[in-house]
């Protein structure tokens, strides 16, 4: 029985000096002098790296760690351990804060503040709440209005984490591999619209220079450009080089759909300015800064994102006059194709907190961004904001959700013309060290199963009668957008060229936007919303111009469409189908729909004053030969009829009907015979 | 003078004669068909002691001897088409029933069981005539109202179904089967709290019935009564345990309350009895989706669809579990054939699919 109670006194007592508060002092490890000065000497050392700041805090870890073995029943020791492990992202801070509260609640003011910030990461947002607002009566005493606002947003923060992440959202995430993450830093990601090229930032060895940051204790940020494998797989990233690369900070933060040109954050002391490089063939060239219309001199500009058509600039600036800390600003491409005056977009979208990490998706009106404020969870949070072009109004921000984004800073978040994948910058699940580049793919809404079930209803009838018990299905939203992509190549010598592309909305006849081709490799890519009818005009001096057009339903799905482009020579003999122009249905009347590819033809004659053409007219086989015959030759004749009243002279033109003797497709299916419809333009004489 | 009045008794006396004979014959002739008749009802009464002990051979023998001894005898042709019917000789059935009619033109019942026998023919819009027509006669008649309920239900016009049924249980009160069938064309009307009402008459009626119970408990369900379900299906499978559609029944509840691994055994319990139930399978397939059992609901679905290669939803099913497997390409595959196999709703899926 003594032996009994002497357990559980020992027991009790044992509990008692867990809970106490054991300093470095060595009166209290009489017998262990030398481990204790080891111990010391370790805790001194960490305290040095404690003291330079947050970004040295890694390096106080493993002598706090060697300490904490000796002694783990510090209190002050427990505490920075739990301030470092919060900053290294380790889960470990929670139980050391948790530790320093145990032993002794008063070891430093802001105790409550870190617990807190701990609970908030591992999503305990109900004791990150208690833990906040105890740290507020703290605060409330030095009553200093950022610190009450931080608090104030942080709690915010937690109810939004709790609402947030009851619903996640259904994802399957994955890291982009090795290819393009290494043991160190890489962020800020960013695709063309068809995903297959990706640029980022890494603070990985061998940048440009080679040298460590000794403010932040790592490499320069670089950027790198990894291209897609056929097999769906990331190539090896490679190192973008100078001029784009130097030896400081270079990131990479938006890029052009087709990937020919990219924006690029040049990091300066206490500023921070946009740049513009682009893609001359194989070779990037010297990045140029966007101008004073987005550039300030003492203020920094951190982020930028083109509108898919290159026509409109969204960028983050911290300049006085926004609605605090960085906003979301934009500005419009002006005639000459300078950047004009910013515009703060508003305060729909822009919070009294940072807003960072813009990015416009291939529709042209879906904006993502991240943000401290609105709905977020933890730090910065991914939002999206849809442009309502009738309304000319942004819709309300909406978190992503749950779990990409987190109650961690969730930044540079990219989604593909597609709508099905995302990519972004995580700390979780299998990195390969510090933050990685990840995708999303977006499941949509939990698909339904459905179950099966029947019933003998009729007592007097074998059959059974059979159900289907389901919930009613929710659709899946996606972008409707038509990716167009190709190359564009001599279409004699094969030859990849360097041509302009022009976009028209056949409807108002205006340019919506104009590319180029890339020199060495031909190719292009277009992004084109539903809802129109395109003209597109492939241009190149010294070749007939290609068209063609593109009518894409208001509700066609997400489609990419390849389309490899031969340009002809300006020699005699070659033609070109004029795609479009448009006749009224089984009339010679010229629809308004044609004018941009008659001015085009207009132009082309005028640039080329010495070349005759022909005109001809074809038709599909339905309707009589002769009806078919009349019909082209005054269809024919309407066109140069156009080109006359433009100024060109009735000498240079003739003009044939060829009816329906001249198909160059199928006149079986509709599709045929809309190709066998057509006018063409043929060089008779240079 | 004497000699005529001689002449003249002598033939009254022979006429008398003539005349007497004459009588007698008739009396012995009515005699006669009087003892036959006799002996026709007592052949007739016999018939149907023999048919009611399952002697249906012996009971035709009677009732065709029974008409051989007395002339338009209805009843007894009645009564051999109903041993024909029994023994589902429906064409001979029908023939008695016709000959029964035309010597009775009132005898309602014998409509109604040439109705029958021609709907078991597979003659359904004769046989509905024949209940109109005994409904003519008879506008209570319990039966002729069921079955007319149940061939307006099988044209799924369950409005007018359930003005039959309601028709023949007031002809007969106690009419389970006509309480159940009344609930069942309400279910399809989406009045399950009528359904269930009507299916506790008919439990109240006849409550050995496995089938009510089993109704009863799907009524429950739509009416989102799911406990409710739960026991009647129970109860279902205690008196019929081989009852492979309520334990199916049964698993979708455990599945709708988000017990997915009580459903998955009474799915695989459905299974057991019935070794190729398409809708298990595919069911269980479901519940394990839900347990994030990919692999394994992989394989029940592929089961449904080797079983019934037409199975449309199980197509849309497997296309669920492949994209959860990251098999994009095979769920596209699944889905486009499941909208191929006229499951539209399969449609929304594809946008991914490219």
């Amino acid at each position: 029985m003594k032996r009994i109670y002497s357990i559980i006194v020992f027991v009790f007592l044992g509990t008692i000096v867990l809970a106490q508060n054991v300093e470095f002092d060595k009166a209290n490890f009489k017998d262990r002098k030398d481990a204790f000065k080891e111990a010391v000497k370790n805790l001194e050392k960490g305290d040095e790296y404690f003291e330079i700041g947050l970004h040295f805090f890694k390096e106080a870890l493993p002598f706090y760690e060697r300490a904490n073995e000796f002694n783990p029943n510090n209190a002050e020791l427990n505490y920075k351990l739990g301030r470092c492990y919060l900053v290294t992202k380790d889960q470990r801070a929670l139980s050391h804060l948790e530790k320093a509260l145990k032993l002794n609640p008063n070891v430093a003011e802001d105790l409550q503040l870190y617990l807190g910030e701990a609970y908030h990461k591992e999503m305990r947002f109900d004791d990150a709440i208690a833990a906040y607002s105890q740290y507020q009566k703290v605060a409330m005493q030095h009553s200093d209005p950022y610190v009450l606002k931080d608090l104030n947003l942080k709690i915010k923060q937690c109810y939004n984490g709790k609402k947030i992440t009851k619903k996640p959202i259904r994802v399957f995430i994955d890291n982009l591999g090795d290819n393009i993450n290494t043991k160190y830093n890489e962020y800020g990601a960013v695709i063309s619209a068809d995903e297959s090229v990706i640029v980022f930032t890494s603070r990985r060895p061998g940048s440009v220079g080679g040298k460590i940051d000794p403010n932040l204790n790592e490499y320069f940020e670089d950027i790198y450009i990894a291209e897609k494998n056929e097999d769906g797989t990331w190539g090896k990233a490679v190192n973008i080089g100078e001029p784009v690369n130097t030896p400081n900070h270079d990131a990479n933060t938006g890029i052009s759909p087709d990937g020919q040109r990219f924006l690029i954050y040049i990091g300066k002391k206490g500023n921070g300015d946009i740049y513009e490089s682009v893609l001359d063939g194989k070779v990037w060239g010297k990045p140029e800064s966007l101008g004073k219309n987005i550039n300030t001199k003492d203020y920094h500009e951190p982020s930028a994102c083109y509108s898919p058509d290159e026509q409109i600039l969204y960028f983050v600036s911290d300049k006085p006059g926004g609605k605090g800390g960085h906003d979301i600003y934009y500005s419009k491409k002006d005639e000459k194709g300078n950047w004009g005056e910013a515009i703060n977009i508003g305060d729909v979208i822009n919070t009294p907190y940072d807003e960072e990490a813009v990015y416009m998706h291939p529709d042209g009106k879906t904006l993502y961004f991240s943000s401290q404020g609105h709905e977020s969870i933890g730090g910065f949070d991914i939002f999206k904001s849809v442009y309502d072009e009738k309304t000319k109004t942004w819709s309300k921000p909406e978190n992503i959700g749950y779990p990409v984004n987190t109650t961690d800073d969730d930044v540079f978040f990219v989604v593909s013309a597609s709508g099905r994948h995302g990519y972004y910058t995580s700390t979780t699940k299998d990195g390969r060290g510090l933050r990685d580049l990840y995708m999303v793919t977006f499941l949509g809404k939990e698909k339904n199963m459905v179950l099966n079930n029947e019933d003998n209803l009729l007592a007097s009838q074998a059959g059974t009668i059979e159900e289907v018990a389901v919930a009613p299905e929710v659709e899946v939203p996606e972008a409707r957008l038509t990716i167009l992509k190709g190359i564009i190549y001599d279409f004699k010598t094969n030859e990849k060229l360097k041509a302009e592309i022009e976009i028209v909305d056949n409807e108002t006849n205006e340019v919506i936007a104009r590319f180029h081709s890339n020199s060495a490799t031909g190719k292009y890519l277009v992004s084109l919303p539903a809802g129109k009818n395109y003209g597109i005009a492939v241009k190149k001096e010294g070749y007939l111009f290609h068209s063609e057009n593109f009518n894409i339903p208001d509700d066609q799905a997400f489609q990419t469409v390849e389309k490899n482009i031969g340009l002809k020579k300006l020699s005699v003999g070659n033609k070109i189908v004029l795609n479009n122009i448009f006749f009224d249905l089984d009339k010679a009347t010229l629809r308004s729909e044609s004018t941009a590819e008659l001015e085009r033809l207009i132009k082309l004659m005028k640039d080329n004053p010495t070349i005759v053409i022909e005109i001809g007219g074809h038709t599909d086989s339905q309707g009589s030969n002769q009806y078919n015959q009349s019909l082209s030759e005054r269809r024919a004749k309407a066109v140069v009829d156009y080109l006359i009243k433009g100024g060109i002279n009735s000498s240079r033109m003739t003009w044939k009907g060829y009816g329906e003797t001249k198909p160059i497709a199928t006149n079986a299916t509709p599709e045929g015979r809309q190709k066998n419809r057509r006018t063409e333009f043929k060089i008779i004489k240079i | 003078m004497k000699r005529i009045i001689k002449s003249m008794l002598l033939v009254c006396l022979l006429l008398q004669g003539v005349i007497y004979a004459q009588e007698e014959e008739k009396i012995v002739q009515a005699k006669v068909i009087e003892t036959e008749n006799v002996l026709a009802d007592k052949l007739y009464n016999n018939g149907i002691k023999a048919f009611k002990e399952g002697k249906h051979s012996e009971a035709i023998k009677l009732f065709t001897e029974a008409i051989s001894k007395k002339d338009s005898f209805d009843l007894a042709y009645y009564n051999r088409g109903i041993v024909h019917y029994a023994q589902k000789n429906y064409d001979q059935a029908i023939t008695d029933f016709n000959e029964a009619i035309n010597l009775n033109s009132k005898n309602a019942d014998a409509y109604y069981r040439r109705g029958r026998a021609k709907e078991m023919k597979g003659d359904k819009e004769r046989a509905l005539a024949d209940y109109q027509k005994t409904l003519e006669i008879d506008a209570t008649h319990a039966q002729a109202n069921y079955f007319l309920g149940t061939s307006f239900f099988l044209n799924e016009d369950y409005e007018k179904a359930v003005g039959y049924f309601t028709k023949a249980i007031e002809g007969k009160k106690d009419f389970a089967k006509a309480y159940n069938d009344r609930a069942g064309a309400k279910r399809m009307l989406k009045d399950y709290k009528g359904a269930v009402a009507d299916y506790h008459k008919a439990i109240m009626y006849d409550g050995n019935n496995a089938l009510y119970y089993n109704n009863l408990g799907s009524a429950q369900r739509k009416d989102d009564n799911k406990r409710g379900a739960l026991q009647s299906y129970s109860k279902a499978i205690s008196l019929n345990p081989e009852y492979a559609i309520a334990y199916n029944n049964r698993g979708s509840v455990y599945y709708d309350m988000e017990e997915y691994e009580s459903a998955i055994k009474d799915f695989s319990k459905a299974i057991e009895i019935k070794k190729n139930y398409a809708y298990a399978y595919n069911n269980r397939a479901a519940a394990k989706f839900k347990l994030k059992k990919y692999q394994e609901a992989l394989k029940d679905t592929d089961k449904a669809i080797e079983i019934n290669p037409d199975y449309g939803y199980a197509y849309m099913n497997r296309g669920n579990i492949k994209e959860m497997l990251r098999d994009e390409k095979g769920a596209c595959e699944d889905w486009n054939k499941a909208i191929e196999l006229g499951i539209k709703r399969a449609k929304i899926y594809t946008g991914i699919c490219h």
